[in-house]
């Protein structure tokens, strides 16, 4: 479903964030991409949703490739999948709901498609009884586990999580972990770049290392 | 195009947050609307004017001194055989002299100094509509001018000319203004809509990511600008009627602008704003890369 053939980015600072990457993830895959801070995982998950395009080489995300992508196609492959940031990114003066609804709205979804995938996501990660509340009125946790909600809206084929827990206690993290195996466990994709490797041993999932741009591990 | 009731509360939100800003931008449209306004009010008025001075177009043919009768009989003959004659009506040296007493009033009285009357006998030919024109007009006196007697003619036509003149320059005036409307509105819209696009920079980011199209995030950037073109348009409209009932006190014959002519005048105004608007997002989104 998602493939790297000899891919390589570099930045117009000459920074070589991803070395000649070639993997591929199955549908139903659960994906741990470790590394420590500045090895290129983010790269990677950008070069999934195609915020970035490789200086070298093919990523191809089910019927779309890199090397053949329109810029205006870009909006179809991201209502494809669900992202997760460490901060979060919500729309801070926006309820629960709306937050969560925004990715509904940008498909064109129905009013009722809309109110009933919206409840049906915010239940899934615990947070229907918030629904009214604003984004910023929420904790940490409950911020990640809106982002989630959110992330899952469009029933997406691939969950890509960068550091989700990056700014969680680790109690808070564990939960985080826990969800993410559910949407994985339930059928969609899920990669994870992260550092936390205690959490990672404690969650069994295919682990890719990444170190510098240069990725090993179970490829 | 996005969601319309999602995009309208977004536009009607990033206006309030904007809030003095778009009050400032909408004076600035409106005084510049105001402005082409007045000047298409002067050119309606104008246009008027030469219409009703073209419908009142008539030739006089002053005679010559010490004309006949007979002689003056003929001339009046010949008179009404030229083309585009309606007919002709003879002015006596006496009626001439009568008619411009009536003209001065109460300075009338200055006539009775004069020792004989100065005034020639005329024939006032009238013409029909379609000879109304200005060369046709000027073709015709110069006919009358040759017929022998005639001293002088006179067809007011001058005066129109000097009017058709005024109106061009108007029209150039009227040009001008709207293309100062253009810029105003443009420039000013563009500076709100900048400051929607860096207060909204995260929200564009988020909705770029989970999918939005480029219309779905430029439609509320343009709905805003569209209504603060329409409301500027619409205060501009009322200014210029209540501008309009001021000076229809001391000019009653003043005529206002048609309500095809308002109803283009605001459309034109939301128009201009969302063209504004999609300028400034487009440059902004572009400058912007990183958003996407």
């Amino acid at each position: 479903m998602i493939s790297f053939y000899g891919v390589s980015k570099v930045y117009p600072t000459g920074t070589v964030a991803v070395d000649g990457a070639t993997f591929h993830i199955e549908k139903n895959g659960f994906v741990f991409l470790v590394g420590p801070s500045g090895a290129g995982k983010s790269t990677v998950l950008k070069l999934i949703y195609m915020e970035e395009s490789p200086s070298e080489g093919r990523v191809v995300v089910a019927e779309f490739a890199s090397d053949r992508m329109r810029r205006w196609r870009i909006p179809y492959l991201r209502r494809k999948m669900g992202v997760v940031f460490q901060d979060f990114r919500l729309l801070r003066d926006r309820t629960a709901f709306e937050n969560v609804a925004i990715a509904l709205r940008v498909t064109h979804a129905s009013k009722k498609r809309i109110q009933k995938r919206t409840l049906a996501s915010l239940a899934r990660v615990g947070l229907v009884h918030k629904a009214g509340e604003m984004a910023w009125r929420l904790s940490g946790g409950e911020q990640q586990r809106l982002a989630i909600a959110r992330a899952v809206a469009n029933e997406p084929m691939v969950v890509l999580a960068d550091e989700p827990t990056g700014n969680l206690d680790p109690e808070t993290s564990h939960g985080i972990f826990q969800l993410l195996r559910d949407i994985h466990l339930a059928g969609t994709a899920v990669v994870v770049a992260t550092h936390a490797t205690d959490m990672v041993r404690r969650f069994t999932g295919r682990v890719l290392h990444i170190d510098r741009g240069k990725i090993s591990g179970d490829l | 195009m996005g969601d319309p009731g999602f995009s309208l509360r977004e536009a009607i939100l990033g206006m309030r947050r904007s809030g003095l800003l778009v009050v400032a931008a909408v004076v600035v449209m409106s005084l510049s609307f105001l402005m082409l306004g007045l000047f298409l009010l002067l050119t309606v008025n104008l246009r008027h004017a030469v219409h009703l001075a073209q419908q009142r177009v008539e030739i006089s043919a002053y005679l010559e001194e010490g004309v006949a009768p007979d002689a003056a009989e003929a001339l009046g003959d010949s008179l009404r055989a030229l083309p585009g004659v309606k007919g002709v009506e003879w002015v006596s040296k006496e009626q001439a002299l009568e008619r411009f007493g009536e003209e001065l009033g109460s300075d009338a009285v200055l006539l009775d100094a004069l020792e004989a009357n100065p005034l020639p006998a005329a024939y006032q030919i009238a013409i029909y509509d379609d000879y109304k024109t200005a060369a046709r007009v000027a073709a015709l006196s110069e006919r009358v001018l040759a017929l022998g007697g005639v001293e002088d003619v006179d067809s007011g036509l001058n005066w129109v000319a000097q009017l058709n003149r005024a109106i061009t320059v108007v029209a150039i005036l009227d040009l001008i203004f709207g293309l100062i409307v253009v810029f105003a509105t443009v420039v000013s819209v563009g500076s709100t809509i900048k400051l929607a696009l860096l207060a909204r920079r995260e929200t564009v980011r988020i909705l770029r990511l989970v999918g939005a199209t480029g219309w779905f995030i430029r439609s509320p950037f343009l709905i805003e600008g569209a209504l603060e073109g329409v409301v500027a348009a619409g205060l501009a409209a009322l200014a210029l009627w209540a501008s309009y009932l001021f000076a229809a006190g001391f000019l009653p014959d003043l005529r206002f602008l048609s309500r095809g002519a308002l109803a283009g005048f605001v459309v034109a105004g939301s128009l201009l704003g969302a063209v504004g608007a999609l300028v400034s997002v487009r440059g902004m989104l572009k400058e912007e890369e990183e958003w996407c």
